[in-house]
This record gives C-alpha cells, structure tokens and sequence, in this order.
C-alpha cells in the first residue's frame, strides 16, 4: 500500500477548487443520471465535454463526481419509479421499488448510499493497494502479452453481454474496425476516411458515446413513452430503522467482498456481481420469501457489490489500459482527451493524475452521501419532468458539448450518423456496449500485434510461446467454453430473462 | 424477408466486405513488417465468417423486424434535429439554431404540442444562451450575421 501516494492524491485533490468541480459533478451528475431512460453512459456522455475546458486534476476530479452522481442517480431512478437506467440497477429495482410502494422509499434510498458509500471506500482502499502492484506485474508485459490480454478482456465483454453470442462478437469486430478510422500512426496511411480531411484524426470518441448513448436513448424513449407513476407522496423517514441496520449491515459487508473481487475482472463484473449479491442474501437470509416484496438485504448487498466492482474496476483500466465496461471506456476515453494515458507507466509518468483520481474517488462517494440524502425531495421533483420537456433539452447540449470537444460541427454529423447505425442495432437486436470497448481498444490491439510479429519476425506462435500471453489466452479460451457449456448457458439466459 | 437474425448477419456481411476490400487498397506487408492494410483486412475476414455463421444459426429462426410509424417519427426527428443543429450553428448563430433544432426534436414526441414546443424551445434557447454563452463563455456567434450579433 503506497500511502505516500495516496497523500499526494489528497494533497492533489483536496482544495477548494477542486471540490468545488467535484461537488458540482455529483450534483449534476445525479441531477441527469436521476431522469429516466438516462443511465451512467449517456449523462456521462452528456457532461463530458463539460470537463474540457478544466485542467487535468479538476476535470478528472469533476470526472468522478459525474460518475458517482450518475450511478447513484440511476439507482434512485430505480427505487422510485422502477425504471432502471442501467443493467446494473435492475437489481436494485427489485426490492427498492417494492419497499417505496410500501412507503419506505426514504430507508431504501438511504440504505443504498450507505451501501454505496461503505462499498465504495473499502474498494478504494483496494485500489490503492493492488494498483501498484499489477502495474508492477504489467511492467513485464511484452506486445504480445497486451495484446493477449486484450483479446481476453473483449472475450469478457462477449460473454457478459447480454443475447446472441455471435452478434456480441460482431459487434466489437465492427468497434476494433471502426478504431481503424483515419491516419495510420505508423505508415500515414489515411485509412477508411471516406476522402474527408475531417476524419484523418480518426473518429472523434465522445461523437461515437453520444450517437450510440445519448441520441439513441432518446429515440428509444420516444418510440415507447413508458407509464411512470412516481412517489407523489412525500418521503418521509429518510433513516432506517435500527432493525433495518441490522439487516442491511452484513448485507453490505458481503456485497463489498463480492463487488471489490469480481470488479477487478477485465470485461465487466459489475453487472456480474450485483447478482451474485442477490443470490447469496436470497440464500442466506432468514425468509428468503421476502425476497422480491422489499427486503431491504436486496437493496444493500447489490448496491455495495455495485460500487464496490464499479472501483475495483479501475483497477484493469488504470494499470493495464483495459476499461471494463462501457461507462469504464467513457471514462478512460474522458481521461486520454485529457491527456492521461491509462497503462502501467501511469503511476511514474502522471503520479499526481493516478493518485488524484484514487483520492478523487473517495472523495466523490463521500459528497455523494453528504449530497444526495438531504436532496432527495429535489431527486423526486427531478423524476417528474415531462419526457416532452426533457429530450429536446439532451439533444441540443448533447449537440453544444459535441461542438466543444474539437470546435468542429463535423463530429455533430458524424454523432447523427451513429445515432442512425444505433437504431439499426436495436432492430436487429444487437447490444452496442461492446462497440465501444472495441473501439477505443482497437488502435492499441493493432499496434500490440504489430509490434509482437515484429519482434517474432513474422512467427504467429510467439502469442503462445511466451507463458503470460498463453496463460492470458487460456483464460479467453477457458471463458469461450464455459460459455458454450449447457449448464452456464442456461443459467447466463435466466440471468438476462429475469433483466428483461 | 424480414428474418432478423438473417438481416442481421447480412448487415455484418456487408460491413465486412466493405471493409476487407477496402483494406486492400492499402500495402499489406508481411506479418512481420505489417502495412496498414493487413490489421483492417483480417478484422473484415473475421467479421465475415462471423456474418455467415450468424446467417447459418438464424435461417430457421421466427424473429422479424417490426418498425413502427411511432419509432420512425421519433428516429427522423431526432436526427433532422442533430443534422440542423450540425448545419446552422456556424450561419445562424447558437441562439436561433437551439431554438429551431429543438422545436425539431419536439415534432418527434407522440405527444407533440406546437405551443408548448414553442414554450419548451425559448426556455431551452434562453438556458443555453445563459450557460454556454454567458458562463462557459463558448466561443460561438449568438445571433446570425444579418442580425448583426
């Protein structure tokens, strides 16, 4: 455990300033991430190039507040009106939305802060204390061992997503292509540009998030404008009882174990932990009948593992470059437009931005918990905004945030344009999460196996010779045939039929 | 034919050949001293195979592609909106183009009212002009030129 880091961090961190951006992050964060149909990707998206015109350490700072703000706001999207903004928080609507009905809305979105905040900080810890360490490990990693590694962790995403296996793998194929766009760092070779000057930097990343996240839910929303019967009662008892605590307080302490170890997977164990907590309250609980008619165990232990893996996940990102999950890709993308190159150099090379954003962390769930509980009367009043009001709204500061990355209306057309390809998604039932993991991992995959044949001249065993490379790729391989296995099979459908 | 999945793997397809001729525009190399078109090539091939195995799997499947009139209105809208807004923003300034792309978008909802579009786009306009031109201090003409902004 670097704790003289983590000072640094702090120091880094901790002016008026800088929580100053981070308090207005959450605030907004969760201000956006509460409306429904607006999960983490799409505020995130949305409020991104907000950070842009802040130097590195606020905007990063401010970065994480968005982030916490938003998962929190979709969990307390999914408490009130049972309109979960990501497949993360459909666990939380099981049992958080019955406990509103039964008029302990308040305990239930208090608990899942506590929850979160509790998950969050021993998370934090945890990555402060095995960062350095896989950085270390990584260190040691040659272009073929990176590129292995990324080959699992786009394997990780195909067996976490959601439907037709096939299409998962389509899918990312189609996001690595789409990272090929514009010049070729080694050759100068404009690739795929269409013949336009506008894309020889490639495709602008914010403009891919917000096509496929923001426009895209937009259309959505609008082609199927769902009931929302919001709590107009006031909420009243916003703390939980001490029956509640007891419940709920070992319900948090095994939905951390839980969120911390599957978070630090490459490829997205938030979704997969938030169910492993259910099930094992489910089992362990006194009345597992219960279960589904608002218990409270089935808010705290999914919404601790939740947060818990949400910061335990960037741990691959961070350290190995190697984002998890779609909101993890937004992020790292956020981070690179600021000049922050996730990979085991970080530490040395931007000690204070590594740090900063560790610290930053923390100090975004605490915020978190100090904001959103005397705010909830505000939440509530959020969630009753007219949809007719709302997506006009998204759309033109989707449109002005789009135009503030690069000063380039291009990028709005070329937002339109994956706005477009994204409804052709839906209709073919394909999921897009992976697109993105796809896309940002694209460039560096190709540049990794470039480098890897260079060094074997030519000779493709080299991805199998080396030991760390074949025991990446023995993982990928095991996860394939797991995933072709009968049994996880059936079970992985349940899993995403009980989501839908 | 409207078979889902078969579309679905004929999109892929498509996409993959595309891509693989493409690719072949540019110098291959050899793997050991690769050009710029070898990566994109195998991804098109990969994409391909994945294509027609996803054409094989779907061939007996019964899941179709249904668009509704609702879906479509919502989709053009939507895009009309982003699509102008791209357009204008450099000829007619923020404040008009904000208050013309949204009263697009609003066309989109089922529910659409002209006067409350209306409402809906000042307010937007105005909030906009606040913070991106007023705070954020954006670097973008307000009004049109023949305005004189």
């Amino acid at each position: 455990m670097d704790f003289a880091g983590l000072a640094l961090g702090f120091t880094e961190v901790l002016t008026w300033h800088n929580l100053l951006f981070c308090f207005l992050g959450v605030f907004l964060g969760t201000a956006i991430g509460v409306l429904p149909g607006l999960g983490p990707a799409p505020t995130i998206a949305m409020l991104l190039p907000l950070t842009f015109v802040l130097e590195p350490v606020t905007a990063i700072v401010m970065l994480a507040g968005i982030f916490y703000g938003s998962q929190y706001g979709g969990s307390t999207t999914a408490i009130l009106v049972n309109l979960p903004g990501e497949s993360t928080s459909v666990v939380t609507a099981l049992d958080g939305y019955q406990m509103a009905r039964q008029g302990r809305a308040g305990p239930a979105l208090a608990i899942a802060a506590i929850g979160s905040f509790i998950g969050g900080t021993v998370s934090t810890v945890i990555v402060a204390a095995l960062s350095p360490v896989l950085a270390g490990v990584a260190l040691a990693f040659g272009p073929e061992d990176y590129f292995s590694l990324m080959v699992l962790g786009l394997v990780c995403s195909i067996v976490l997503a959601r439907g037709n296996t096939l299409k998962a793998v389509a899918v990312v194929l189609v996001g690595l292509i789409l990272g090929m766009v514009g010049m070729d760092a080694n050759s100068g070779a404009r690739r795929f540009t269409l013949g336009l000057m506008d894309l020889s930097d490639g495709i602008e990343f914010v403009a891919v998030a917000m096509g496929f996240f923001a426009f895209s839910e937009v259309v959505k929303n609008l082609a199927s404008p769902q009931e929302r019967s919001v709590f107009t009662k006031k909420i009243t008892g916003l703390m939980p009882t001490r029956r509640d605590m007891k419940v709920a307080a070992p319900a948090i302490g095994r939905g951390t174990l839980i969120g911390s170890l599957l978070g630090i997977l490459p490829g997205g164990g938030a979704i997969l932990s938030t169910w492993t907590s259910y099930a094992v309250e489910k089992r362990v609980a006194a009345n597992p009948a219960e279960f589904g008619h608002g218990a409270i165990q089935g808010v705290a232990g999914p919404e601790s593992a939740n947060n818990a893996a949400v910061q335990t996940s960037f741990i691959p990102m961070l350290t190995l470059g190697l984002p998890a999950t779609a909101t993890t890709a937004l992020l790292m993308g956020a981070l690179m437009v600021h000049g922050v190159v996730p990979g085991p150099r970080i530490m040395e090379a931007s000690p204070e931005v590594f740090w900063g954003l560790v610290a930053s962390m923390w100090i975004g769930n605490i915020l978190l918990l100090v904001l959103n509980l005397p705010l909830v009367g505000l939440w509530v009043r959020l969630l009753k905004v007219p949809y007719d009001f709302l997506f006009p709204m998204i759309i033109v500061i989707c449109c002005i945030g789009l135009y503030g990355v690069n000063y380039a209306t291009f990028d709005i057309l070329v937002a339109a344009a994956f706005a477009l390809i994204a409804f052709l998604f839906v209709k073919l039932d394909c999921e897009a999460a992976p697109l993105l993991l796809g896309f940002i991992l694209g460039p560096m995959m190709e540049e990794n196996f470039r480098r890897a044949l260079l060094m074997s001249r030519g000779d493709m065993t080299t991805f199998v010779i080396k030991p760390i490379s074949v025991g990446l790729l023995l993982v990928a391989l095991l996860l394939v045939g797991l995933m072709v296995a009968p049994r996880l099979r059936r079970r992985r459908e349940e899993v995403f039929a009980a989501e839908d | 034919m409207s078979n889902r999945e078969v579309m679905a793997g004929a999109f892929f397809g498509i996409i993959a050949i595309i891509v693989a001729l493409g690719a072949l525009r540019y110098p291959l190399g050899s793997f050991t001293n690769m050009g710029p078109g070898l990566f994109p090539l195998l991804l098109g091939c990969a994409l391909g195979l994945v294509a027609v195995a996803m054409i094989v799997q779907g061939l007996g499947d019964s899941a179709r592609i249904d668009v509704t009139w609702a879906e479509c209105r919502g989709l053009v809208c939507t895009i009309a909106a982003v699509v102008f807004f791209a357009l204008a923003l450099k000829h007619l300034g923020l404040n008009v183009t904000v208050l013309v792309a949204s009263l697009i978008a609003s066309v989109g909802s089922q529910t659409f009212r002209l006067r409350r579009a209306l409402v809906v786009a000042v307010v937007i306009g105005a909030g906009c002009h606040i913070l991106f031109l007023e705070l954020l201090s954006l670097r973008l003409a307000a009004w049109p030129p023949f305005i004189g902004g």
